[in-house]
């Protein structure tokens, strides 16, 4: 496991988030699920494309809460896929919110922005070009300056 | 205190009635071995579990004496188990219960376990580690993960 870094994300409804993350981005849930009787699960992980990601539902009394209690999500998680276009339907006919429809980037990918059912924001692309700095630079124009 | 249990689940990639028969007659392939993992010195005991409503689960040694970790009491093949589980550090009277779910879902079978009754064992039991609450909890759910994953590594090949 190469993987050093990674996401533990929060979620109100850790069960029902992992069957959309399974259904919508293909995920696999290779690990052990720890779960209360009441239902509230404590420990979860699930594999996107082999990137790892750990999960629970919200724990109020040691401060781990969820987008939907915050009001919002400070993070995006970039996910690169085969066909974006074909993720995001599929996304959003799962529930989730298409904030910006797929298209063409001039950073050289193809990609549109999601928020899931559970609040977390999900940058969906497929790499479609190298793009040199240069290049780039003249297809921003005056908007960034790339160093 | 209230009861407190976490409840262990696991994905493997056998219906069923093939995942409870894999969880029950082959206990020994799959659990893990050693100090951690099995019941009781000098750590090389067998692992049986007597099928049915009337089985037992134990372990054997080399010397011939065994070890009778709990009975059945409740037998639903490929769907439900439960048996008493006792270590060797308990009193006569002191028991935990395990229930065995086995749930299917797309592509297999969802294993949980859920392990009972720790909350009755006095707050000094040599059992606890000198844990206690949720702590104590997660500890002894680790070990079930450990054994799942080992369950569903073994179920893979």
């Amino acid at each position: 496991m190469n993987q050093i870094l990674t996401p533990y994300i929060t979620v109100k409804g850790a069960a029902r988030a992992i069957d959309f993350y399974k259904k919508v981005f293909g995920a696999t849930e290779n690990a052990a699920r720890y779960t209360e009787p009441g239902g509230r699960v404590g420990h979860a992980e699930i594999e996107i494309n082999g990137a790892r990601i750990m999960l629970s539902d919200e724990h109020p009394e040691i401060d781990v809460v969820s987008p939907e209690t915050l009001g919002g999500t400070p993070t995006t998680f970039h996910l690169s896929v085969a066909d974006a276009g074909a993720v995001v339907a599929r996304a959003a006919a799962a529930g989730a919110t298409i904030q910006r429809a797929v298209e063409g980037q001039p950073y050289g990918e193809r990609s549109g922005t999601i928020k899931d059912p559970f609040g977390h924001r999900w940058m969906i692309a497929t790499p479609i070009e190298d793009v040199s700095k240069d290049e780039l630079q003249r297809r921003v124009g005056d908007a960034y300056k790339i160093t | 205190m209230t009861a407190q249990s976490v409840i262990v689940s696991i994905e493997v990639a056998a219906d069923p009635q093939l995942a409870f028969d894999v969880f029950t007659a082959q206990i020994d392939t799959w659990w893990l071995r050693g100090p951690k993992h099995r019941f009781k010195a000098p750590w090389n005991g067998t692992l049986s579990f007597e099928p049915g409503p009337q089985g037992r689960l134990f372990e054997t040694y080399a010397d011939g004496t065994t070890f009778i970790i709990g009975r059945v009491l409740h037998w639903s093949p490929g769907r439900r188990l439960a048996l008493s589980w006792r270590l060797p550090s308990f009193a006569e009277a002191e028991t935990t219960e395990v229930e065995v779910r086995f749930d299917a879902i797309d592509g297999g079978t969802r294993v949980s376990v859920e392990h009972r009754g720790w909350d009755s064992l006095r707050a000094d039991h040599p059992a606890r580690h000198g844990k206690a609450g949720r702590d104590y909890e997660y500890m002894k759910a680790s070990l079930w993960a450990e054994n799942l994953t080992a369950l569903k590594k073994h179920i893979g090949r």
